[in-house]
């Protein structure tokens, strides 16, 4: 068996070097033509490159004035490969596009990647999303590099259908169906799936169902499981690691608990029944955000904000700590300005930007405030007027910077179509908020997630029913 | 002859000796999944749970010829008081004051870092009675009358066999005591989970009512390093351990380091977590490239934890392949050496002379990025 199995992989080999033809051709995704984003009208020359994904230097990489062919050989097979078009108009990048990685193998036919290649720092539209008036929700990236979106409300009741976005072809499909609820709260797994809490059925009653939902799969995508303590609004969750999710917080019929859980996978890959924490919460809260500070297995979880059982906002914040199950005693540095339905994103130095939301008067805050573990929060800068100060969605882009984008400057009032790129100062822990192209449409509730080929994709929300596609700077994102 | 060609040529005739040899060899381990390296990372101080699950893997590890490599943070070193105050004590009945007020002074050191871990009450209260005794024999009033009042904190209700001390000793410490009667008392609480060993003193308890002066606090939490310091009550006093983070694990990058280092195609990567409610050790097979692929998670408070252990363990650790023995009488006529060198030939010559007869300089191995895309 072992003489004949190395017999065929000889053949193979032969069969491989004899055909030297092997071809990758990526497809090239363009805006529509005459769109702000269209980069034909000013680019006069492309560089093409083939590098490892996550390389700043790439394998293979030349350039090619307008009207001659792209051609670039010798690429080599292997994983994580990713093709970088950049757009020149002069010896300025006026252009950018890269695809998702990829692998080259002699015994698989050549992949055909697809590449967005728009002006940078500006939106574009994207193919419209299969629940077009969907608000709220959550997005998270799936097993296979597309973009899962679920939960939210339409204007019929809460939206059960999750629809991925493939990247590659730039389509939205319809996968699984959820159990509709409002609000719930949605948290990945890191293996392509992800777990759905809390939240009120159509009819208000608590939602005591804990879904866990894989949009990829063929069939039975949803298992649930059902957990009475999970009723909860305005609870949050985040992945800690190793296939396990904690959720903290929420506002049951009483009131806002402190008390936490987690919810892990097991051996076998099913998702285990949810296991309440001994150690809670030093002020029970709803409505709060939980940003992890690092990815690093045990990296701890700040607990920021939310209202507390008077419905006034926590000034302080809290840390959860995975290895120890347990939130630390004592740990409880206050904020500059306590406040609730901020948006949170962690900066690449570890440190937690903090935007937006409502203070005690019900006033929208401009104040940006940074948390570190050591320092606790310090004023960070002001965001500008008519910045988006809630509903606003804050994205943690490719290279460290974050994006702010539409948003609410006050509660109940119209979308915003402003969009403002944040990036931290090292030296002085201050922040840079400089405005960036505006959203195609105004919208506020909406999600916007990074695609596995670096840009932005904003979805649904109040005040639009399309998808907007944002291509960042090229620089940080090889 | 053209470099791809040359490459050409020796995979295919490596592949055909390759396949060959691995018939040929005799009693081969081979793990399928590759590992051949055990990683353990677990508390310091760890629980006798996780040190049988430690114990365990490692018996495992060795058993089935893995390489065993512990990056567990290092145990914290034994408070060296119990020795130094036995030292102390015993130069004390020598009269060898200075020997005696080193070793003391040391044991005294050391309570005060670690918060009198391995000492009782009473053997507390002894480092400083032994001190202050040391120092009334040296001359150095000021400094006996502080360590007597030390000792006497710290046992408030703790007086001298006037059979076996002097009687100024005595007197003196009659008088240390009652200065402390006569301090006011306040409660001192120690904030520490519950599954937390706490000693106030040397007692074990998280609150207690004391005197006004210097008390030692020490506290152990599973999986995590014990803490101990001196504590100055003035009044109702509350302290909690600092919330030092468990050392991390080791990420799987470093962790893929570690097995390219070594020259293994995967780690199985064992993580011990010590903390209650749930002590859990957590399993992962992680290849040279970092990348995670099997886990396996264990509770280790369940009752079948150790057949779980096993379990996951048959299962991560595939066990070696069957020997395969070549046995001439079975031979098969495909097993003969004329065969494969014949056929070896074939291979090699329906390689080499279509290519060396129509070689265009194409770049065998490699692909070429056309995009479907004009401007």
């Amino acid at each position: 068996m072992v003489t004949r199995a190395g017999a065929a992989l000889a053949l193979v080999a032969v069969a491989g070097c004899g055909d030297p033809a092997a071809e990758v051709a990526p497809v090239i995704d363009l805006p529509a033509a005459g769109s702000e984003a269209d980069p034909m009208l000013t680019i006069d020359a492309v560089e093409l490159s083939v590098a490892r994904a996550g390389d700043e230097a790439p394998l293979l990489s030349a350039s090619f004035a307008r009207g001659e062919p792209l051609v670039l050989a010798g690429v080599p097979a292997e994983d994580d490969l990713v093709i970088h078009l950049v757009g020149r108009a002069g010896d300025v990048d006026v252009a950018y596009g890269r695809t998702c990685r990829f692998a080259l193998s002699l015994d698989e036919p050549a992949p055909a990647p697809h590449l967005w290649f728009t002006r940078i720092v500006r939106w574009a539209d994207a193919a419209p999303p299969v629940v077009p008036d969907r608000r709220g929700g959550a997005a998270w990236t799936t097993a296979d590099d597309t973009l899962a979106v679920a939960l939210g409300e339409a204007a019929d009741g809460p939206v059960s259908t999750v629809e991925v976005f493939d990247p590659s072809g730039a389509t939205w499909r319809g996968t699984a169906e959820v159990l509709p609820r409002r609000g719930g709260t949605l948290a990945p797994l890191g293996d392509g799936r992800a777990v759905i809490v809390g939240g009120r059925d159509p009819g208000g009653a608590a939602m005591r169902a804990v879904e866990i939902v894989d949009p990829l799969a063929a069939v039975d995508g949803v298992d649930t499981i059902d957990d009475p303590r999970l009723g909860l609004d305005g609870t949050a969750a985040v992945a800690v690691g190793d296939g396990e999710v904690v959720v903290i917080g929420g506002r049951d019929d009483a009131g806002p608990v402190a008390a936490a859980w987690r919810i892990r996978v097991g051996d076998d890959g099913q998702v285990e029944p949810p296991r309440q924490l001994v150690s809670t919460l030093a002020t029970p809260r709803a409505g709060h955000t939980l940003t992890r500070l690092s990815d690093d297995l045990g990296a701890p979880v700040v607990v920021i904000g939310g209202v507390d059982a008077a419905g006034e906002p926590v000034a302080t914040a809290e840390l959860y700590r995975p290895l120890g199950q347990a939130f630390s005693p004592g740990f409880a540095p206050p904020m500059v300005v306590a406040r609730s339905r901020h948006v949170a994103a962690r900066m690449p130095d570890g440190s937690v930007l903090v935007a937006g939301g409502v203070d005690a008067t019900g006033a929208p805050v401009t104040t940006l405030e940074r948390f570190t573990i050591d320092g606790g929060f310090v004023v960070a800068g002001e965001l500008p007027a008519g910045a988006g100060l809630v509903d606003a969605a804050l994205t943690e882009l490719p290279d460290g910077r974050v994006l702010l984008s539409g948003g609410r400057t006050d509660e109940g009032a119209a979308p915003v179509e402003l969009a403002y790129v944040i990036r931290l100062d090292p030296l002085d822990g201050s922040v840079d908020v400089i405005e960036t192209d505006d959203l195609d449409a105004a919208r506020a509730e909406h999600v916007a997630a990074v695609l596995c080929d670096g840009t932005v994709l904003a979805v649904g929300g109040d005040g639009a029913s399309t998808a907007d596609r944002y291509q960042p700077p090229p620089a940080g994102r090889r | 002859m053209p470099r791809p060609l040359v490459t050409c040529v020796l995979v295919a005739c490596a592949t055909a000796a390759g396949a060959r040899v691995a018939h040929g060899q005799e009693a081969r381990d081979a793990r399928d999944d590759g590992v051949d390296l055990v990683v353990f990372h677990g508390p310091a101080a760890p629980s006798t749970r996780a040190s049988a699950a430690r114990a365990r893997v490692e018996a495992r590890a060795r058993d089935t010829g893995l390489a065993w490599l512990d990056l567990s943070p290092a145990a914290p070193p034994t408070s060296e008081a119990p020795v130094k105050l036995r030292a102390g004590i015993d130069a004390y009945d020598e009269l060898r004051w200075e020997d005696a007020r080193a070793a003391l002074t040391a044991a005294a050191d050391e309570v005060w870092r670690t918060g009198g871990e391995g000492l009782s009450t009473s053997e507390l209260s002894d480092v400083f009675l032994y001190r202050g005794l040391v120092e009334t024999q040296l001359g150095n009033a000021a400094h006996a009358w502080d360590d007597l009042v030390r000792a006497s904190t710290l046992v408030p209700t703790r007086t001298l066999d006037p059979m076996r001390f002097a009687p100024r000793t005595v007197e003196a410490f009659d008088r240390a005591r009652a200065a402390v009667a006569a301090l006011p008392r306040a409660r001192l609480t120690v904030a520490a989970d519950a599954a937390c060993a706490v000693a106030i003193d040397g007692g074990a308890a998280a609150q207690a009512e004391v005197a006004h002066g210097e008390h030692v606090v020490r506290v152990a939490c599973p999986g995590r390093a014990a803490w101990g310091a001196r504590v100055v009550v003035a009044g109702d006093q509350t302290v909690a351990p600092p919330d030092a983070p468990a050392p991390a694990p080791p990420d799987d990058e470093t962790l893929g380091a570690e097995a390219r280092v070594r020259g293994a195609a995967a780690v199985l990567v064992v993580t011990v977590t010590d903390a209650a409610p749930d002590p859990t050790i957590v399993l992962r097979v992680v290849d040279a490239r970092g990348r995670a692929s099997r886990r396996a998670s264990i509770d280790l408070a369940d009752a079948d934890a150790t057949a779980a252990l096993d379990a996951a363990l048959d299962r991560l650790l595939a066990p070696a392949a069957p020997a395969v023995i070549v046995r001439p009488d079975d031979a098969q006529w495909w097993q003969s050496r004329w065969v494969w060198l014949a056929a070896g030939a074939v291979v090699t010559a329906a390689i080499t002379i279509p290519l060396l007869a129509g070689d265009d300089g194409g770049d065998g191995g490699t692909f070429t990025v056309r995009p479907e895309w004009t401007w």
